[in-house]
C-alpha cells in the first residue's frame, strides 16, 4: 500500500480560516476497522412528526378522570381498537412492555408507562440506564413540515420556512470539534450542513459545506479513475483517456477559479476523489452480518419465512443500508474525522391508519407488509429481548451488536421528528399534527431517566374539551435546552457555539438536563 | 420577363391598393407581415427601394424590410421618455466608414451588422429629429428591418424588463434553458427571438399549447412527424402514441405496452412518457416544464404510495395543463388539482365524511392545501389558523368519494358539510366539496400570506436558486399587480424577461436538479426524434445488443440519483431540489462516470443497424453545426457546441479549447490505424521528443504512427516522467506560445462531418459526442449562473 498523504479539502479551507485550523492528515490507511477515536454523535431524524406516543403509552386505567383512561379512550381508533375498555386494556397488557416509575419527590413518580413491546432494544437500553426520554419536547411549532423540519435539523428557532441557506447544528457541532459531518443518506441532509467560518466564531445563518460528507453508498464509492497500467493507445483505453482528461480539467479548474456558484460542485469532486480511494482501500471487509440481514434478502437465514426462505430484516431496506454506510464510517471515523452522522427514516406523517392495514398479520417479521408506523419503531428499535426473543435485531439493535463496548461508549444517538402529533385520533386510524413530542437520547454513556412530566396532567382536560379542535402536547422544552448539552459531551464546551441562544431556551420548570450523561 | 414583370406589377399595384398606406405603420403581426412582402415585391419589381424616408410614433414597431442603396431616413419626434431607436440591419462588409455614413441630427454614430440599439435620452433630442443613412460605397445595398422606438425603461407587471438594447441570443438561451429544458429551437430561431422586443418573443417562446413549433420544431427530414399534429396531452402521448400498436414508431410493436398508462409491466410507465414528451420535437417542452412542477413538485402526488394510481395522475396531469393551457387564473389551476381523485387518494380525505354533526375526516390535505398550494401557514394568527381554518377546511373536503374506477371524484351533498363555514376569515359556502372548493380558492389566493409566499414558491421552484428580499419583494409586487386572477403565464413571460432574471448584477443562478439537468443534456444531444422516442433503449429485433442504439437516456440518470419521476422523494413535499442534486457527491459521480467510464453511451449511439424499427439509423451532426466556409473546422465545432450545451462562452478558456480539440481534432488517421490523443498525451508526445532533439513537432508529426510508438510509449509501463506528463493538471503558463502554436493547428483540422466516406462520417459524429460528454462532466451543467 502505498503511502499517502491525504489533504483534506478542508486544507484549502485552511487558506481561509488560517492555518492548521481544520486539515487532518493521514498517514496511512489501514484495512481494518479503526477504533473510534473520538466521541461521535448520530442522529436520527424521523420525518413526518412522529407519533411517539404511540411507542411509549400511559398504562391502562380504569379511572375515567386518569390519564390512562383518557388516553386509551381518545386513541383508541389509532390502536384499531373498538369502544370497549377492556380492548384497551388488552392491548396496553399484551403489547406494551410496562414500567413504574420509582422517582420520589418528582412528577413522574409512580407513573406507569409503556413502551411498544417490539421495540425490544429500545426496551433493553432503558432498562439498562442509558436511554433518555425527553418529554414535551419542541422545536419548531408552525405544525408545518418543512418548516419544523428546518428549525430541528438547523437547530435554530428563529429560522423562517425559506431560510434553507443555513448551517445544521450537526454541521455547527462538527466544526466546533474540529472535524466532519457525515450524512449517510441519499442527500446531504441539512443536518450536517456546515457554518461559515472558523470554529471559533463562524456564521450559523450561511452554509459551507467543506467539511460535510455524503456517503450513500458507502460499498461503492468514487469516480472512476484512469489506470494508467493500460496502454493509453490502445483500443479499450478510450475511456481511460477521458477519465484522465476529466479529472484534469477539474483539477485546473480548481488552481485557476471558477464563479461561485460552481463551488460545490468543485468541493464534491474534491471529496469523491480523495475518500473514494482511501475508505475503498480501508473497507475491504465484509458488511457484519446483522447488519446485512437489514436490507439484503439472501443468505443470511435473520429472518426466514414459513418455507425457510431467508429475508430482510427491514421493512425500510434503504434504512438498513443507511446503517450499513454507518458503519463503515465509523470504521473510516479517522478517515473522515467523523464528528457527527446524519440518518432519516421518513414516513411518520400519519393521518391515516397508523398501524398500517397488516396490524393483525400474523406474521410480524415480513418486512413486506405494511404495519404503519409500528412497522418504522420495529425497524428501528427492534431486537431478540424480553417478550420478542425470537425477533431479528433491527437497526440499532444490529448497530449495536456489532460495535464492541469501547467504540460504542463514544457514542451518543438522538432520535427526534419536526413534531409529536395530536392528542386525539382522527376518524381516519390516525392522527394529525401537533408541536410537543418526545425526544430519545440513548448511549452507553447516557444516565437513563425520564425529563419532564412524562404524561401532563395538564392535559388530561384537553381531552374532552372540544372547543380545543387541535390539542396537542404542549411543548415545554425546547431544543436548545436539549442538544446543547449533547453536543457538549461530544465536544466539550461546544454547546454554547452550536446553541448559542440556549440561555433563552425554554426548559420544563423543575427539568435538569446537565446530569443527562454520566460524569 | 417583361410580361412576368407586367403581371407582376399589375398584381402589385392591386394590393397596393388595397391596402392602406397605414399598413406600412401598422402593428398587428398579420399586417407587419404583408407590409414586408409588399416591400419586397417593390424592390424586387421596381429595383429601386419605394421607400426612403420613414416616421416612426413613439413605441411604434415596424417589421420592413426596407432595402436601400441610396440615403434612408427615419425620422421621429421628441419622446417624453428616453428611448431606444433599435433596428437591424444586413448588408455591411465590414468597413463602414466607407460603406455608410451614419448620423443622428447631423451627429455622427456607428452602426454594424445585426442589431443596433442607441440610448436617446429626451433631453438630448431635438423636436423633430432625423437618423439619416448616407451611402457611400457604389452598388451597396442595405436592408434594414425591425425598427421600432421603444421606452428605455419598459415594465411588465411592474418588473423592470430588458428591451432589444440588452436582449440578445445570450438571454434567450438562458429563458430556454431555464424554463424549457433547453427546447429544441434552431440557432436561426434564436437569432430571432433575440432581435426581437422581449415581449414579443417571450411570448412566442413560453405558452402553454400543446405543440410549439418555433420552440420545438421537427428536425429536417424527420421520419417521426406525429407528435408535432397530435398527442399533445400525456395520457393521448401514452396511450395512443407510445403505447399504441399502430403508431408509427422506431419502438418494436411489442415493446409498447410499457409506455401506456396503466402498463402492468412497468410501474414508471408515466415518467417514461413525461420525459419522452419533453424530448421530442413537435411539442412543448415549456408546458411540460411546467406540468413537471406542479405534479412532482408544487402539487405533488405521490405514486409510492399504494392508493394513487397511474391513471389518476395522468388525469391530473392533464387537467392542470388544460387548466393553464386556457390561461385560466392560477387559483382555479390549484382548485383543479384540488379536486382531482389523485389529490383525493394521496390525502386520504375522499374518506372524509360528515355524519351525525360529527367530520369523521382527517386534516392532512385540509393543512396542505393552505400551506403547499397557496403558501398560508397562518402566521398572522396560528391558534386561528389551527383551530378553526384547517378543521373547517377538512369538513369542507367532505363527499368526495372516488368513482369511476377511483379516477375521478363524485362530488355528492350526501356526507358533505352543506353548510357554510369560515376559512381564513371568509364564508365559504357550496353544496359540495367541489363548490367549496372553487370559492376558497377565490379566497386563498388573494390572502395576503399567499401573496407573500407563493411568488417566491414559483420562482424558487423554477428559476432562482438565490432569491434575495429585494428579488422577493419584486415578485411580490408582480404578483399582486394581477389582481385576484392571477395568471402564472403573464408572470412567468413577465419574469423571464426581467431585470431579476437576466441582470448580472442581482445574481439569479440556478442549481439543476436531476430531472432538469438530464432532460437538459438529453434535449442538447438528441437532434431528432427517434433518439428521444428510443432513449437509448435496444430496439433490435434481432436481440442483437451490438447492433447500437439512438438516444440519450435520462431516466438512467433520474434511476442512479434517486430521483423518480410521479414518485418524490419528499412525498407532497416535492421530489428532489435543486441544492440536493448540486450538494450530492452521489450525482456528481454518477455523472461523472458516465462521461469516463460509460463514455460508449455517447460513442456507441452514432449509429445502428437495426435501432430504427429494424433499419438502420446515423446520427448528423453535420444537420445542426454550421460550417465555417466551407468545412468544419475542429476549432469552430468546438466553440460551437460549448455554446451549444453551456449556454454561453464566459467559462470557454484556453483549458477548455485545449481538452475539446484534443477530442475533436487530435486524431491519427493513417490507413490502418485509428488514434484520438487527449490534451496530456499530445504534449507528452512533444515533450518526449524535443528531449530526444526532434525539432518537428507539428500536429501532424505528433500523431504519426512513428511517434505515438515511440515517444510516450507504453513499454510495459509508462516511466515516471511519462506518468506526471499523463497526469498533468494545467495552468495558465503551460499555454505557452509552442503549445498555442499546436493547438491552432489541431483548431483548422477539418471533421468530416459530412463526409462521403461513411466511416470517417461515423468517427467525426463519434468524437463530437465525446466531446459532448466532456462537455456534460464539467461543472457547468449543474447550475446555470449570471453571464449578463
Amino acid at each position: 500500500m502505498n503511502r499517502r498523504n491525504f489533504l483534506w479539502s478542508s486544507l484549502y479551507s485552511s487558506l481561509i480560516y488560517g492555518a492548521g485550523s481544520l486539515p487532518s492528515l493521514l498517514e496511512e490507511s489501514h484495512a481494518a476497522f479503526a477504533p473510534i477515536n473520538n466521541r461521535t454523535l448520530i442522529n436520527l431524524m424521523c420525518e413526518g412528526g412522529c407519533d411517539f406516543r404511540h411507542l411509549i403509552v400511559p398504562g391502562y386505567n380504569p379511572n375515567q378522570d386518569s390519564f390512562g383512561y383518557k388516553y386509551w379512550q381518545y386513541r383508541r381508533r389509532t390502536h384499531r381498537l373498538g369502544s370497549s375498555p377492556s380492548e384497551w386494556q388488552a392491548r396496553w397488557e399484551q403489547d406494551y412492555h410496562g414500567f413504574t416509575i420509582d422517582a420520589p419527590g418528582t412528577l413522574n413518580h409512580g407513573v406507569v408507562f409503556g413502551i411498544w413491546r417490539e421495540a425490544a432494544w429500545l426496551i433493553k437500553m432503558y432498562r439498562e440506564g442509558k436511554l433518555a426520554i425527553i418529554c414535551n419536547a419542541v422545536g419548531g411549532q408552525s405544525r408545518a413540515h418543512d418548516h419544523c423540519q428546518l428549525i430541528l435539523n438547523q437547530g435554530n428557532l428563529t429560522s423562517g420556512v425559506t431560510d434553507t441557506e443555513r448551517s445544521g447544528w450537526g454541521g455547527r457541532l462538527a466544526r466546533s470539534a474540529g472535524g466532519n459531518a457525515v450524512s449517510l443518506t441519499n442527500v446531504l441532509t441539512p443536518f450536517c450542513f456546515g457554518p461559515l467560518g472558523p470554529s471559533a466564531g463562524y456564521e450559523m445563518n450561511a452554509v459551507d459545506n467543506r467539511d460535510s460528507i455524503l456517503i450513500s453508498d458507502s460499498r461503492n464509492l468514487g469516480v472512476f479513475e484512469s489506470d494508467l497500467s493500460i496502454d493509453q493507445m490502445s483500443g479499450i483505453a478510450t475511456r481511460h483517456k477521458m477519465a484522465r482528461s476529466v479529472a484534469g480539467y477539474y483539477a485546473s479548474v480548481r488552481q485557476q477559479g471558477v464563479d461561485a456558484v460552481y463551488n460545490k460542485i468543485m468541493d464534491n469532486e474534491l471529496k469523491l476523489r480523495e475518500i473514494g480511494a482511501l475508505m475503498n482501500e480501508r473497507i475491504d471487509f465484509e458488511v457484519p452480518l446483522f447488519i446485512r440481514g437489514l436490507y439484503d434478502d439472501k443468505n443470511h437465514n435473520l429472518n426466514n419465512n414459513s418455507s425457510g426462505q431467508s429475508r430482510r430484516v427491514l421493512k425500510n431496506a434503504e434504512f438498513g443500508e443507511q446503517i450499513r454506510n454507518l458503519f463503515d464510517a465509523l470504521a473510516s471515523n479517522d478517515i473522515l474525522n467523523l464528528r457527527a452522522a446524519s440518518l432519516v427514516y421518513g414516513g411518520w406523517d400519519s393521518h391515516a391508519k397508523q398501524r398500517g392495514n397488516d396490524y393483525a398479520n400474523g406474521d410480524k417479521h415480513d418486512p413486506n407488509i405494511d404495519r404503519g408506523i409500528e412497522g418504522f419503531f420495529q425497524d428501528i428499535f427492534g431486537g431478540p429481548y424480553y417478550l420478542t426473543s425470537d425477533a431479528p435485531h433491527g437497526a440499532l439493535s444490529a448497530l449495536w451488536q456489532s460495535l464492541n463496548l469501547i467504540d460504542k461508549e463514544k457514542i451518543v444517538v438522538t432520535v427526534a421528528s419536526e413534531f409529536g402529533r395530536q392528542l386525539r385520533d382522527n376518524a381516519d386510524h390516525g392522527t394529525d399534527h401537533g408541536r410537543g413530542n418526545i425526544m430519545l437520547v440513548m448511549g452507553e454513556k447516557v444516565q437513563g431517566g425520564i425529563y419532564g412530566e412524562l404524561f401532563p396532567q395538564s392535559e388530561v382536560s384537553k381531552y374532552d374539551d372540544f372547543s380545543l379542535t387541535t390539542p396537542d402536547i404542549d411543548g415545554l422544552t425546547e431544543i436548545d435546552s436539549i442538544f446543547n448539552h449533547v453536543c457538549d459531551w461530544v465536544s466539550p464546551n461546544s454547546g454554547q457555539l452550536v446553541f448559542p441562544n440556549q440561555l433563552d431556551a425554554m426548559i420544563e420548570h423543575g427539568v435538569v438536563l446537565n446530569s443527562l450523561f454520566e460524569p | 420577363m417583361k410580361l412576368a414583370k407586367k403581371v407582376f406589377v399589375t398584381l402589385f399595384c392591386l394590393l397596393f391598393v388595397s391596402i392602406p398606406w397605414s399598413s406600412l405603420h401598422a402593428k398587428s403581426p398579420e399586417d407587419m407581415e404583408l407590409a414586408a412582402v409588399v416591400s419586397v415585391i417593390n424592390s424586387y419589381l421596381l429595383d429601386s427601394p419605394l421607400i426612403r424616408e420613414v416616421s416612426l410614433e413613439p413605441s411604434q414597431f415596424l417589421q420592413g424590410p426596407y432595402i436601400f442603396g441610396e440615403d434612408f431616413t427615419i425620422n421621429f419626434n421628441r419622446p417624453d421618455t428616453d428611448i431606444y431607436l433599435c433596428f437591424f440591419l444586413q448588408g455591411l462588409r465590414g468597413m463602414q466608414d466607407q460603406e455608410v455614413a451614419v448620423e443622428l441630427n447631423g451627429v455622427s454614430r456607428s452602426v454594424r451588422n445585426g442589431e443596433n440599439c442607441y440610448l436617446l435620452t429626451s433631453g438630448s433630442l431635438l423636436d423633430q429629429n432625423t437618423f439619416s443613412f448616407t451611402i457611400l460605397s457604389a452598388g451597396l445595398s442595405l436592408r434594414l428591418r425591425q425598427l421600432g422606438i421603444e421606452a428605455s425603461r419598459q415594465y411588465s407587471l411592474g418588473m423592470r424588463s430588458f428591451t432589444r438594447a440588452n436582449w440578445n441570443a445570450l438571454s434567450v438561451r438562458k429563458v430556454l434553458r431555464v424554463f424549457a429544458f433547453g427546447g429544441h429551437a434552431k440557432e436561426s430561431q434564436i437569432s430571432a427571438w433575440a432581435s426581437m422586443r422581449p415581449k414579443v418573443a417571450i411570448r412566442q417562446m413560453l405558452n402553454f399549447s400543446k405543440h410549439n413549433l418555433r420552440l420545438s420544431p421537427l428536425a429536417i427530414g424527420e421520419k417521426y412527424t406525429e407528435p408535432a399534429r397530435a398527442y399533445g396531452t400525456l395520457q393521448e402521448f401514452s396511450n395512443l402514441y407510445l403505447g399504441s400498436t399502430n403508431s408509427n414508431l422506431p419502438i418494436p410493436v411489442g415493446q409498447r405496452d410499457r409506455f401506456r398508462v396503466d402498463a402492468a409491466n412497468n410501474d414508471n410507465s408515466l415518467g417514461d412518457s413525461l420525459f419522452r414528451m419533453i424530448t421530442t420535437r413537435g411539442l412543448n417542452p415549456f408546458r411540460h416544464r411546467i406540468g413537471l412542477w406542479e405534479t412532482n413538485y408544487h402539487l405533488a402526488v405521490n405514486l409510492a404510495k399504494a392508493a394513487v394510481t397511474r391513471n389518476q395522475v395522468a388525469i391530473m396531469y392533464d387537467e392542470i395543463m388544460d387548466a393553464h393551457e386556457r390561461n385560466l387564473p392560477y387559483q382555479e389551476v390549484l382548485a383543479t388539482a384540488a379536486k382531482s381523485a389523485a389529490v383525493a387518494a394521496q390525502y386520504g380525505h375522499f374518506r372524509n365524511s360528515w355524519v351525525a354533526d360529527e367530520c369523521q375526516c382527517n386534516e392532512d390535505f385540509a393543512r396542505e392545501w393552505h400551506q403547499l398550494y397557496f403558501g398560508i401557514f397562518g402566521e398572522d394568527d396560528p391558534d386561528y389558523h389551527e383551530n378553526i381554518s384547517i378543521p373547517n377546511t377538512a369538513k369542507a373536503l367532505t363527499g368526495m368519494p372516488l368513482t369511476d374506477n377511483g379516477n375521478t371524484i363524485g362530488f355528492t351533498a350526501e356526507k358533505h358539510h352543506i353548510g357554510s363555514l369560515t376559512i381564513l376569515g371568509s364564508t365559504i359556502s357550496g353544496a359540495n366539496a367541489s363548490e367549496k372548493i372553487d370559492n376558497l380558492a377565490r379566497v386563498s389566493i388573494s390572502h395576503p400570506e399567499s401573496q407573500h409566499n407563493l411568488p417566491v414558491m414559483i420562482i424558487a421552484g423554477l428559476a432562482d436558486d438565490n432569491l434575495t428580499e429585494t428579488k422577493k419583494s419584486i415578485l411580490r409586487a408582480a404578483w399582486r399587480a394581477m389582481g385576484d386572477q392571477p395568471s402564472f403565464l403573464d408572470f412567468i413571460q413577465a419574469y423571464a424577461i426581467s431585470y431579476i432574471f437576466h441582470e448580472d448584477s442581482l445574481e439569479q443562478f440556478k442549481y439543476f436538479s436531476s430531472f432538469e439537468r438530464a432532460i437538459y443534456m438529453a434535449n442538447r444531444y438528441n437532434l431528432e426524434n427517434i433518439e428521444s422516442l428510443t432513449a437509448g433503449r435496444s430496439n433490435s429485433l434481432s436481440g442483437n445488443l451490438n447492433r447500437g442504439y439512438a438516444g440519450f437516456n435520462p431516466s438512467g440518470i433520474f434511476r442512479n440519483d434517486n430521483a423518480i419521476l410521479f414518485y418524490p422523494s419528499h412525498n407532497v413535499f416535492g421530489g428532489q431540489t435543486s441544492l440536493e442534486a448540486v450538494n450530492s457527491s452521489k450525482v456528481l459521480e454518477h455523472n461523472l462516470n458516465r462521461s469516463t467510464e460509460f463514455l460508449e453511451l455517447f460513442a456507441n449511439y452514432a449509429e445502428c443497424q437495426e435501432c430504427d424499427l429494424g433499419g438502420p439509423w446515423k446520427k448528423d451532426w453535420s444537420s445542426v453545426i454550421p460550417k465555417n466556409g466551407e468545412e468544419y473546422s475542429v476549432g469552430n465545432v468546438a466553440k460551437w457546441l460549448w455554446t451549444y450545451i453551456v449556454g454561453h462562452t464566459v467559462d470557454y478558456g484556453a483549458l477548455e479549447r485545449a481538452y475539446l480539440l484534443s477530442i475533436l481534432g487530435a486524431v491519427s488517421d493513417e490507413v490502418g490505424t485509428y488514434r484520438v490523443f487527449d490534451f496530456a498525451q499530445l504534449l507528452c508526445i512533444r515533450q518526449e521528443r524535443i528531449l530526444a532533439g526532434v525539432t518537428n513537432n507539428a500536429l501532424s508529426d505528433l500523431v504519426s504512427r512513428s511517434a505515438w510508438e515511440n515517444y510516450c510509449a507504453f513499454d510495459n509501463g509508462y516511466s515516471s516522467s511519462e506518468l506526471d506528463s499523463l497526469n498533468r493538471v494545467f495552468s495558465e503558463q503551460d499555454f505557452t506560445s509552442d503549445v498555442n502554436r499546436l493547438l491552432n493547428q489541431i483548431a483548422v483540422v477539418e471533421l468530416a462531418l459530412d463526409s462521403e466516406d461513411p466511416v470517417l462520417r461515423l468517427r467525426a459524429n463519434q468524437r463530437v459526442q465525446q466531446a459532448i460528454a466532456f462537455i456534460f462532466s464539467t461543472p457547468y451543467v449543474f447550475a446555470q449562473e449570471a453571464v449578463q
